[in-house]
């Protein structure tokens, strides 16, 4: 009971961001596409996991088709913005994530539309083994990240970063990588979705939020980019800084802008005086 | 590998964390019981929220203490301040006067750990499904929709057009009025919120169908906006819309394009049940605030939590029966009396005008 | 059914002259500065509620004139508090679009705290009277926003074209360089930018607060808006980018008409997804890159 249940919850919630922020740091840190459709990622996983598990699937396999689902969305936004760069690839990717969220709300024979998706069975019935479950899963994810940014293929993704041109003439398919990078990210968010939907046992398209994308982002410029050290840090430190402000006496209508207020200032004071964040190793291209 | 030894070590405190909570059972009976206040204290929904949280304050129930939390209108923050309350507040019962999502992502939770939730505000139909420990006092929006409907079947209204907002409130009503409409739906447009600003092309579309009456369903403020652009596009025929999506601060927002709205109005706020109109007075005495219907809900849930606390304690499911069996409490809002799945029981809703600056009651 | 389409072209104008308000400062800055700055949209927001606050204690017109000047402040301490410490840094256009997304948020919660939550109406025009045009109707407020468009247009125009401040901010637009060797000195051409974009944003934000109410989100679904008008006409042409958010006020409108409304921000983003797949410059603009 008591103080250590409200800390398994917040672990849960935090393990998920966690998970969020490495895979959005495989994309905008190691390969350096400014890719705002992270959000999209996650709830195309919730809302497969949910659709799914409503069916009645066994959970592993709508892990599965989660992740696999995810892997298709990254694949496929990479196909038409191949192209693009910078400011355009923001905006395209910006693009997407409202798109998924008119297809949430308006395919209602499929998603519920507004009145969103209740009931979906959880994972397992105690926060403990939940808790247990997805940090499992953060760890596994953590490993096969920094396995992947340290291996050859991530080394390939760091000098497409630096030097797209270079790594064109020594004959590296830029288009292959990036899109591999994507589709890793993209099937992590996914995974996120996953347990979101597990563990919330409701959605609706509120999921895809523009919130949780600037939380995102300060949890990755805040730990550094291309660090999955820092990801991590990141994801802990923003997601568990406002929960103080429960217990210092704030009113709690301030509570909520205070929050908010708080990851906009760190986000930005980051830039300005600490543009690497805690961790990083290059600067935002 | 510093990077997995820190994730272990993380890991391991996590473990730790979860193994430590099995025991450890804190039961103090000396201290008040407490009950949970959740709502939307910020964000665009703020003001459901901080009407209930007005009620409650208002109540002024000396043998419960209330603790408010923001659940932001979102079901991650919502759940997580349920956690809070419910793990290291302690708290006995909890208040919503809540947006949907959040009501059922933590009224979910709170069935499972069989602790009594009064919703004041969330309007979706899923909520009725939830469990025993989940009470409603709030009349429906499938009775708000039914209300429509039927005024418009008595007034021999043949053509009908539906404006709704893409939300669950606004889905719930309009679901409801089609089943209920006997006549012909010649016209169904919704929007959402983002770009409520601009319901103009909609009206267009149902400008072009000639109906005899249009119901508005909003939720929020957006309401004097979407009222305002109907007069500006000259649709002349009748607007019908609930009491419940249309407050009176919109209603005053929208000034002169208000005249001759129809909406449904339960009893409290077409003064028909004394106790509402004493309460409403005295609200207005002492805050200089018009009690709105939810203000009304918010203080009946404390007081019924309250006189309930004074029978049960901190027995939980000693509350839930008593809220269970609760006949013909006679609040502010109006009587409540919960049906098997925890809804209140209401009579039939009326309709009321507004004309030159005050409602009248037409049915 | 000729009225209808008169009406629908209309409802198309009008939506379109809010959101190229909008787009005209997005994409002036946008093409001095080399950067999407998400938060004019705050700006945007900010002129509104400028305008409600100064209307309650004074006359419309020192109001209108008060809620300008603050809201150009508003905007150049925006643009001297961080984007100029970033640009001392020379940050990636990158950092700065995630930075003016901070911003943003930031603006908006200061208008949640500051104001609070619920809706507000300007009080300024209570009597708005319709008129009739080839069957459409069209409201005063409404004649007031598309004549003040086309004005500040023409004004700006003028100004870009005509003046020697144009000509200095069209030749750092061009070319920062090789202005900074004839002598134009580019933080002073950087002020007058925000200047300029911050004046159009508060204009438009109190126009826009005059025709419909206010809430603290507003200025975000206004900049959504405005940028992907501007990203269709092309983001570094102030021209294109008006044009391009009169298209998208156009092809939303009638767009909804044929499809279920549910649709309609869909309709916007798709167009927006499609035009930087096939034509990221916009119909007018060139492709920028930065310095």
């Amino acid at each position: 009971m008591a103080f250590s249940a409200y800390l398994i919850h917040l672990g849960i919630l935090s393990c998920m961001y966690v998970m969020l922020a490495i895979s959005l740091n495989l994309a905008l840190g190691f390969t350096g596409m400014l890719n705002l459709g992270h959000v999209a990622f996650f709830g195309i996983g919730a809302y497969i996991t949910a659709i799914l598990s409503m069916q009645g699937l066994p959970l592993w396999l709508t892990c599965i088709l989660a992740i696999i689902g995810g892997l298709i969305a990254g694949i496929l936004l990479a196909f038409p913005t191949a192209r693009l760069r910078g400011d355009y690839l923001a905006l395209a990717t910006l693009g997407f994530t409202f798109i998924m969220a008119a297809i949430a709300r308006n395919w209602q024979s499929l998603t519920r539309g507004a009145l969103g998706i209740p009931g979906i069975p959880r994972l397992v019935a105690s926060n403990e083994q939940y808790l247990f479950w997805i940090s499992l899963s953060t760890v596994i994810v953590a490993l096969l990240v920094s396995w992947l940014t340290k291996s050859s293929i991530g080394r390939t993704l760091q000098a497409i970063r630096d030097d797209e041109l270079g790594a064109m003439v020594l004959g590296k398919n830029v288009f292959a990588y990036r899109m591999l990078a994507l589709g890793v990210s993209a099937s992590i968010a996914a995974l996120a979705g996953f347990f979101f939907a597990h563990f919330i046992t409701f959605i609706d398209p509120s999921v895809f939020s523009i919130d949780d994308l600037i939380l995102m982002f300060a949890m990755v410029i805040l730990g550094g980019l291309a660090s999955n050290k820092g990801s991590v840090i990141g994801g802990v430190i923003i997601f568990l800084l406002p929960e103080p402000l429960r217990f210092i006496g704030f009113s709690s209508s301030i509570v909520g802008p205070a929050r908010a207020i708080l990851f906009a200032l760190i986000l930005i004071g980051m830039l300005v005086y600490r543009p690497r964040g805690i961790f990083g190793k290059v600067d935002l291209s | 590998m510093k990077l997995v030894n820190e994730l272990f070590f993380s890991l391991i405190f996590f473990i730790i964390v979860s193994a430590c909570s099995q025991n450890q059972e804190m039961q103090t009976q000396s201290v008040p019981i407490k009950i949970g206040f959740l709502g939307p204290l910020t964000g665009s929904q703020a003001v459901y929220g901080q009407w209930g949280r007005e009620g409650v304050e208002f109540a002024n129930a000396s043998n419960i203490k209330i603790i408010y939390e923001d659940s932001q209108c979102d079901p991650k923050v919502g759940l997580s301040a349920f956690t809070k309350l419910t793990e290291l507040d302690n708290v006995d019962g909890i208040i919503s006067s809540d947006c949907s999502s959040p009501t059922i992502a933590y009224g979910t939770v709170a069935q499972q750990k069989s602790i009594p939730v009064i919703v004041v505000a969330a309007n979706s139909p899923i909520i009725s499904n939830i469990g025993d420990f989940v009470f409603r006092i709030r009349y429906s929006s499938e009775q708000d929709g039914k209300a429509l409907a039927d005024f418009a079947n008595k007034q021999g209204w043949k053509n009908l057009a539906i404006l709704y907002q893409d939300n669950d409130a606004g889905r719930g009503y309009a679901a409801e009025t089609k089943k209920n409409y006997q006549g012909t739906i010649v016209a169904e447009e919704n929007y959402v919120l983002a770009s409520a600003s601009d319901v103009r092309v909609q009206l267009a579309k149902i400008q072009t169908r000639n109906p005899d009456v249009l119901v508005v369903l909003s939720q929020g403020d957006d309401g004097a906006v979407i009222l305002k652009q109907i007069k500006e596009a000259g649709i002349k025929s009748p607007l019908l819309t609930s009491g419940t999506a249309f407050p009176q601060s919109t209603i005053a927002a929208a000034g002169a394009s208000a005249e001759g709205l129809y909406t449904t109005v339960g009893m409290y706020e077409s003064d028909q049940w004394q106790k509402g109109s004493e309460f409403k007075e005295k609200f207005n005495e002492q805050t200089g605030k018009n009690g709105a219907y939810f203000v009304a809900l918010g203080y009946d849930a404390a007081n019924l939590f309250s006189q309930i606390a004074t029978t049960c304690g901190k027995d939980k499911t000693c509350i839930r029966t008593q809220l269970a069996n609760t006949k013909l409490y006679e609040g502010a809002s109006g009587e409540i009396t919960f049906d098997e799945k925890g809804e209140l029981i209401t009579g039939s809703l009326r309709m009321r005008q507004w004309r030159n600056g005050s409602w009248n009651v037409v049915s | 059914m000729s009225s209808i389409l008169a009406q629908l072209l209309l409802n198309g104008l009008i939506a379109g002259a809010i959101y190229a308000l909008v787009a005209a400062g997005f994409s002036l800055i946008c093409s001095v500065m080399k950067f999407m700055h998400f938060a004019h949209g705050g700006v945007v927001a900010a002129g509104a509620y400028f305008l409600f606050m100064f209307s309650q204690w004074f006359s419309p017109v020192p109001a209108i004139l008060l809620a300008l000047v603050t809201t150009v402040l508003f905007g150049v301490f925006m643009d001297w508090s961080v984007y100029k410490q970033l640009r001392k840094r020379h940050a990636s256009n990158a950092v700065l679009l995630i930075a003016s997304i901070g911003l943003m948020i930031l603006t908006t919660n200061l208008i949640l705290i500051g104001f609070g939550a619920d809706v507000k109406t300007i009080p300024l025009a209570q009597h708005n009277p319709v008129y009739t045009i080839l069957g459409a109707r069209i409201t005063l407020i409404q004649v007031v926003i598309i004549a003040t468009s086309a004005l500040l247009f023409g004004l700006l125009y003028y100004l870009m074209k005509c003046t020697r401040l144009g000509k200095a901010l069209r030749a750092v637009a061009d070319n920062n360089a090789i202005a900074q060797t004839v002598g134009i000195n580019p933080s002073r051409m950087y002020l007058a930018t925000f200047i300029l974009g911050s004046a159009l944003g508060g204009i438009a934000g109190m126009l826009i607060g005059l025709e419909q109410n206010l809430y603290p989100s507003m200025g975000l679904s206004l900049v959504i808006k405005g940028f992907t008008g501007a990203v269709i006409g092309g983001v570094t042409s102030v021209h294109g980018s008006i044009l391009g958010a009169l298209v998208l006020g156009m092809v939303e409108n009638l767009g909804i008409w044929y499809l279920p409304s549910g649709y309609k921000d869909a309709i916007a983003f798709v167009l927006l997804f499609v035009f930087l797949l096939l034509k990221p410059e916009g119909i007018l603009g060139k492709r920028f890159e930065r310095g």
